[in-house]
C-alpha cells in the first residue's frame, strides 16, 4: 500500500504538471515521469512485459519524439488573449465531478476472484504468457494493429515529405541548414514538385 | 527478505564502484592504445606508466570552475548529466557475471529479471534523455544540434539492435540472460548461429554508445563539443562517464547475448568454464580493445549517411535475419542448428563483398524526410 | 496486496486530468500529451482489471492500445509539423481556417 500511495501521488502530479506547465518541453518531461511510475506500477500489478514496452516504447521512443517535435519547432509561448476564457474554469469543475463520479463507480467494483488466486494466474506477465494469449486471441486485432502502424509509417512519410517550396520555416529551426551546406545533391534538387 | 535487500544493496554499491574504476582506467587505456595507434608516448607523467593519471584528472575536474550558461534551462541543465549516468549505471545490474551462487554462495548479479534483455534495452533507450536535454537546456544552438542528432540516431539504431536480437530470443526461448548463456553452453554460442544479427547488433550498440564512427552528436569540427560544450566540471565528468560506463555495459551485452557470457570454452571442462567473473571479464575487455581500435581506424560518417545506413542496410540486414531464423524454425524444428550457421557466414561474406559498392550511399534528396535528418 | 479499486480510482483520476488539459490548453502538442496521458490512465485501468480477473487478455489489449499510440503519434505530429510549414504556430485557436 505505501508504495501504492508514493507511486499515486507521483503520478498524479506528473499529471498536474503536464496540464499546467506553459513550456513545451516542462510539460511533455512532466508526463514522462507519470508514464514511469505508471511503468512501475504495472510492475507491482504483475505485467513485467508490459512495464518495460512501457519504459522503451512510451517513454524512450513516443515521448522522445514527442521532444523531438517540440525542439524542432521550438515555439514560443502562446500569445493573445484567450477568446474562450470561460472553458477553463467550466472544464476544471467538469473534471473534479468527472474524477468523483468515475471514482465512486471505482468503488462499486465487487473483486469476481481471489486476488492471489487471479494473480497467480497471471505468470507475472512474462512475455512467454503475454505472446500466448497476443498470438491466439488476439491474432486479428494483432494482424490488424500492424497494418495500422504500416498506414501510420506510410502517412507520416507522406506529410513530412520534403517539399521545395515551403519549408522555409523549418529550415531554420532544423539542422538541414547545417545539412544542406555539404550536401551537394540537395542544391540540385530533382524538381520533387507536388502533383 | 531484509538480508536479500542488503545483500543486492552491497552487490549494487559494488558494481558502481568497479564500473567507475573501469572508467577511470578505461581513459587511461583508451589514451594510452589511441597513442600507440597514433605512434606516440600518450600519458606517461603521473606515476609510473602515467597509472596515477585518472586521478589526476578527476582531482582537475571537480576543482574546475562550474560555469552554467545565462540562457541555459538551470533545472534540466543540472538534471541532465544524472539522468545519463543514473541509466547507464543501472543497464549493467541485469548482466550475469557468474553461474547462480557462485559468488560466495551468492548469485554473481544484481538483479535476474525474466525480462532481462527488455530490461537493459528499455534503460539504454532512457539513456537518451541524458545527451537531448542536455544539448536542449545548454540555450544554444551548437548543443541542440548535438541533442538532436543523437536523438534521432538513437531512436534510429536501436530498431536494428531490437530487430538483431529478435533471431537470438526465437532460437533460446528466452529473454533472461542467465537462461541465454545457460542456452549457449548447451548448445555452442550464437555468434555461431546468430552472425548476421551479431554484426548489425556490434553495429548498432557502436551508434547507441555514441562512438566513433557514429560520433556525430559531439562531432568536434562542425559542433565544438556538440551536447558538452556548455558543460564543464563535475557535470561534465558525469557525462564522460556516462558514455564510458554505456560502452562498458555494451560489450558485456554483447559477450553474453553471443560469445558465452559467463561461461568460459567448453573443452577446458566444466570447472574452468565455470570460473565466475573471469571469462565475463575478459570478454568485456576484448570488446572495449575493438571499441578503441574502431576509434582509431574509421573515419566519422557524414549525418545524412549514419541515417541511409541505419534505414536503409541496418534495418533491413536485420530484419532478413529476423524472418530467416523464423523461417527456419517453421520449416526446419528439429535440424542442425548449423545451417543457420552456414547461412549466417554466407550473409556475411555477401555484406563484406558488396561493402565496396557505394549504391546504398547516393544521398537521396526525395526520401531526406525531416525527422530523418 | 492493494485492491482494484484503488487502480481504478488512480485511472479514473488521471483520467479526469487528462481530459481537464485537453480543453483548457490551447497548443496543439499539449493538447496531444494530454491525450497520451488520458490513454495511460484506460491502459492502467485495464491493467488492474487484467489482475482482478486473473486473465491475460486485457494486458494484450494494453499492448495493442501502445502500439495503436505509436502509431497515432506518428501520424499526428506528422500533421503538426505540416500546418507548422504553411503557418508557424501550433496554436489550435488561430489553426481555424478551415471553420465555415
Amino acid at each position: 500500500m505505501v508504495v501504492f500511495v508514493i507511486l499515486a501521488v507521483l503520478a498524479i502530479a506528473g499529471a498536474i504538471g503536464t496540464i499546467s506547465f506553459k513550456s513545451g518541453i516542462y510539460s511533455a518531461l512532466s508526463l514522462v515521469g507519470t508514464l514511469l511510475t505508471l511503468a512501475m506500477m504495472y510492475v507491482t500489478l504483475h505485467a513485467q512485459f508490459l512495464a518495460s514496452v512501457q519504459v522503451m516504447v512510451y517513454a524512450g521512443a513516443i515521448m522522445v519524439l514527442f521532444l523531438f517535435v517540440i525542439m524542432l519547432l521550438n515555439e514560443s509561448q502562446m500569445s493573445g488573449a484567450d477568446p474562450l476564457p470561460w472553458v477553463q474554469p467550466v472544464a476544471i469543475a467538469g473534471g473534479i465531478v468527472l474524477a468523483a463520479a468515475l471514482a465512486f463507480t471505482a468503488f462499486q467494483f465487487k473483486a469476481p476472484k481471489n486476488l492471489e488466486t487471479a494473480t497467480a494466474a497471471l505468470q507475472g506477465g512474462t512475455p512467454g504468457a503475454i505472446g500466448e494469449t497476443l498470438f491466439t486471441k488476439f491474432l486479428l486485432p494483432f494482424e490488424a494493429v500492424s497494418i495500422l502502424l504500416l498506414i501510420a509509417a506510410i502517412g507520416a512519410v507522406s506529410l513530412v515529405h520534403r517539399q521545395p517550396a515551403h519549408n522555409e520555416a523549418l529550415e531554420t529551426t532544423s539542422e538541414h541548414a547545417t545539412d544542406n551546406a555539404y550536401s551537394d545533391e540537395t542544391s540540385s534538387n530533382p524538381a520533387k514538385v507536388v502533383a | 527478505m531484509l538480508t536479500d535487500i542488503l545483500l543486492t544493496l552491497l552487490k549494487a554499491v559494488g558494481v558502481v564502484l568497479g564500473l567507475l574504476t573501469t572508467f577511470a582506467y578505461m581513459t587511461l587505456i583508451e589514451r594510452r592504445l589511441l597513442a600507440r595507434f597514433q605512434i606516440r608516448a600518450g600519458p606517461n607523467r603521473v606515476g609510473p606508466l602515467g597509472l596515477l593519471q585518472p586521478v589526476a584528472d578527476a582531482i582537475k575536474s571537480i576543482f574546475k570552475e562550474d560555469l552554467v550558461v545565462t540562457a541555459a534551462d538551470k533545472i534540466i541543465f543540472w538534471l541532465a548529466p544524472f539522468i545519463a549516468i543514473t541509466m547507464a549505471l543501472s543497464a549493467f545490474g541485469a548482466i550475469p557475471a557468474g553461474p547462480a551462487g557462485s559468488l560466495f554462495g551468492q548469485d554473481p548479479w544484481v538483479f535476474n529479471l525474466d525480462i532481462g534483455l527488455l530490461f537493459i534495452l528499455a534503460t539504454t533507450s532512457m539513456g537518451v534523455y541524458g545527451i537531448f536535454l542536455a544539448g536542449w537546456s545548454s540555450g544554444s544552438k551548437y548543443p541542440l544540434f548535438g541533442g538532436l542528432r543523437s536523438s534521432a540516431q538513437i531512436i534510429s539504431y536501436e530498431l536494428g539492435q531490437g530487430l538483431s536480437v529478435l533471431g537470438l530470443l526465437m532460437l533460446t526461448g528466452t529473454m533472461n540472460l542467465v537462461g541465454i548463456v545457460n542456452w549457449q553452453a548447451e548448445h555452442g554460442i550464437l555468434i555461431l548461429f546468430q552472425g548476421v544479427a551479431f554484426v548489425t547488433f556490434v553495429i548498432s550498440s557502436f551508434a547507441e554508445t555514441n562512438r566513433t564512427p557514429f560520433d556525430l552528436p559531439e562531432a568536434e569540427q562542425e559542433l565544438v563539443a556538440g551536447y558538452l560544450t556548455e558543460y564543464s566540471s563535475i557535470k561534465w565528468a558525469l557525462f564522460q562517464m556516462a558514455e564510458y560506463v554505456n560502452m562498458i555495459t555494451a560489450s558485456a551485452v554483447i559477450s553474453t547475448l553471443f560469445m558465452g557470457g559467463f561461461k568460459g570454452p567448453a573443452f577446458l571442462g566444466e570447472t574452468i568454464a565455470n570460473i565466475p567473473f573471469i571469462w565475463l571479464f575478459a570478454k568485456i575487455a576484448l570488446w572495449l580493445f575493438i571499441f578503441i581500435w574502431v576509434r582509431a581506424t574509421l573515419p566519422r560518417m557524414r549525418y545524412d549517411k549514419l541515417q541511409q545506413f541505419g534505414w536503409k542496410f541496418l534495418f533491413p540486414v536485420a530484419l532478413m535475419n529476423t524472418l530467416a531464423t523464423a523461417a527456419y524454425k517453421a520449416f526446419l524444428p528439429n535440424s542442425s542448428l548449423w545451417y543457420l550457421g552456414i547461412f549466417s557466414v554466407l550473409v556475411v561474406i555477401a555484406m563484406i563483398v558488396f561493402s565496396g559498392s557505394r549504391d546504398w550511399q547516393k544521398v537521396d534528396v526525395k526520401t531526406r524526410a525531416v525527422a530523418g535528418d | 496486496m492493494v485492491e482494484t479499486q484503488y487502480y481504478i480510482a488512480l485511472a479514473a483520476i488521471l483520467f479526469s486530468i487528462g481530459a481537464v488539459g485537453f480543453l483548457t490548453r490551447r497548443s496543439a502538442i499539449q493538447m496531444f500529451l494530454c491525450v497520451e496521458l488520458m490513454l495511460n490512465a484506460a491502459n492502467l485501468a485495464l491493467v488492474a482489471f487484467s489482475r482482478a480477473w486473473g486473465d491475460l487478455l486485457a494486458q494484450s489489449a494494453v499492448f495493442i492500445i501502445l502500439t495503436l499510440a505509436a502509431a497515432e503519434v506518428a501520424i499526428g505530429l506528422g500533421i503538426i509539423v505540416a500546418i507548422f510549414k504553411k503557418r508557424p504556430t501550433t496554436n489550435v485557436d488561430v489553426l481555424s481556417s478551415l471553420k465555415g
